[in-house]
C-alpha cells in the first residue's frame, strides 16, 4: 500500500478527529528529535522541545491553512521550542540574530583533536551559534531549500545563503586547524 | 566579483540553488582559480563528514509520552469552526455538528412532549344551528 501524502494524512487526521495523529508522529519523531538534539545539544532538553512540539502540532492542526507546508510547519514549531529552551537557559544572550560573531563557544579543542576527521566536525558544528547551527542543520540533514529554511527561521532567502556560507567557511577553517595541529603532534 | 563572492556561490552550488546563468559564470571562474577550487573541496568535505555520523533517534519513553497526552487530549483537531454562543452570561464554544445535534434533539422534544398534553378533539358543524363539541377543552 503507497503511503498518503502530507495533504492526504492531514486530511484523514482532520476527518477522523485525530485518530491518525499517530501516523503524524511516527512520520517526523526522528527528523524532529534529531533537529532538536543537534540544536540543543542535551539529550533531554531535546526530548523535551519534541515532545511540546507534538502536543502543539495536535493542538493546532487545524489552523493550519496549506497541508502540503506541514513538513515546514513542524519544524518551525521545533524551532520555537527549542529556542524557547536554549533562553531559559541562556536568557540575557541575544540568540536569534546572525551576527558577524560565528562562534557560540570557545571550549578548549585539545580533547577533540584526537578524535576522527568527522567527529571533529561534528564538534565544529555544536560550537556554532545557534542561529547558525540551526541553519546549516536544516540545509544538510533535513535537505531544505533555502525558500524552506527562510520560512522556518522568518528569515530570507539571501540570508540564509549568506549565513550557510559564513557557517561553512567558518567550520572548514577551523577543521583545518585543528587537523593541521594534529599533523604537527 | 571577487573571491569571497565566488565563494559564496559555491556554496549554493552544492545546496543546488544557483541559476544556470550564475553557475556558468562560477564555472568559468573556476577553472582559472585554485583557491575557490579548494573552497569547493572543502564544503564537499565538511557535507560528506556531516552525514557520517549516525542521526540520533527518538526513545520508545518519548512515543509514550506524546501519544499518551494527545490520545487523553480531547481537543477537536478537524477543520470545522466551533460555534460561538451565549448561555446566560457566559460565552461557550462548541463544535458546529453538536450544537445541531442539541437543536434536533430540543425541537424533537417539544414536539413531543406538546402532543402528550394534547388529546384528541373532533369538533362537528352541521347545517342546523347547533353545534355539537366533543372532547377536552382546557
Amino acid at each position: 500500500m503507497q503511503a498518503l501524502t502530507d495533504e492526504q494524512l492531514v486530511e484523514r487526521i482532520r476527518i477522523d478527529q485525530g485518530r491518525s495523529f499517530a501516523q503524524l508522529y511516527h512520520r517526523y519523531k526522528h527528523r524532529v528529535y534529531a533537529y532538536c538534539y543537534r540544536l540543543l545539544r542535551h539529550p533531554q532538553n531535546a526530548e523535551d522541545a519534541t515532545q511540546e512540539t507534538f502536543i502543539k502540532v495536535h493542538r493546532s492542526l487545524h489552523q493550519l491553512e496549506d497541508a502540503a507546508s506541514l513538513q515546514t510547519w513542524i519544524f518551525s514549531i521545533a524551532r520555537n521550542e527549542a529556542f524557547t529552551i536554549l533562553r531559559r537557559v541562556r536568557p540575557t544572550e541575544e540568540l536569534e540574530k546572525a551576527t558577524e560573531e560565528i562562534w557560540d563557544d570557545d571550549s578548549p579543542l585539545e580533547r577533540v583533536v584526537k578524535q576522527e576527521r568527522s567527529e571533529i566536525v561534528q564538534h565544529c558544528l555544536s560550537l556554532l551559534r545557534p542561529v547558525y547551527r540551526e541553519i546549516l542543520i536544516l540545509r544538510e540533514y533535513e535537505q531544505l531549500s533555502y525558500s524552506e529554511i527562510a520560512r522556518i527561521t522568518g528569515s530570507t532567502e539571501s540570508a540564509v545563503k549568506s549565513a550557510l556560507f559564513k557557517a561553512r567557511k567558518a567550520i572548514g577553517r577551523k577543521v583545518e586547524s585543528i587537523l593541521k595541529g594534529k599533523d604537527k603532534q | 566579483m571577487t573571491c569571497d563572492m565566488y565563494e559564496e556561490q559555491v556554496s549554493a552550488l552544492i545546496d543546488n540553488e544557483l541559476n544556470e546563468e550564475d553557475a556558468e559564470l562560477l564555472f568559468r571562474h573556476l577553472s582559472a582559480c585554485p583557491s575557490c577550487r579548494r573552497s569547493l573541496r572543502t564544503v564537499l568535505d565538511l557535507r560528506s563528514d556531516l552525514k557520517e555520523q549516525e542521526p540520533p533517534l527518538a526513545s520508545m519513553e518519548l512515543d509514550e509520552k506524546v501519544l499518551r497526552r494527545t490520545a487523553g487530549e480531547k481537543r477537536y483537531v478537524g477543520n470545522r469552526k466551533p460555534m460561538a454562543m451565549r448561555v446566560w452570561k457566559r460565552r461557550i464554544s462548541i463544535p458546529m455538528p453538536i450544537a445541531a445535534a442539541i437543536t434536533i434533539v430540543l425541537i424533537v422534544g417539544s414536539v413531543a412532549l406538546s402532543s402528550l398534553w394534547t388529546k384528541t378533539q373532533t369538533i362537528y358543524i352541521t347545517t342546523l344551528p347547533m353545534v355539537e363539541v366533543k372532547g377536552y377543552f382546557p
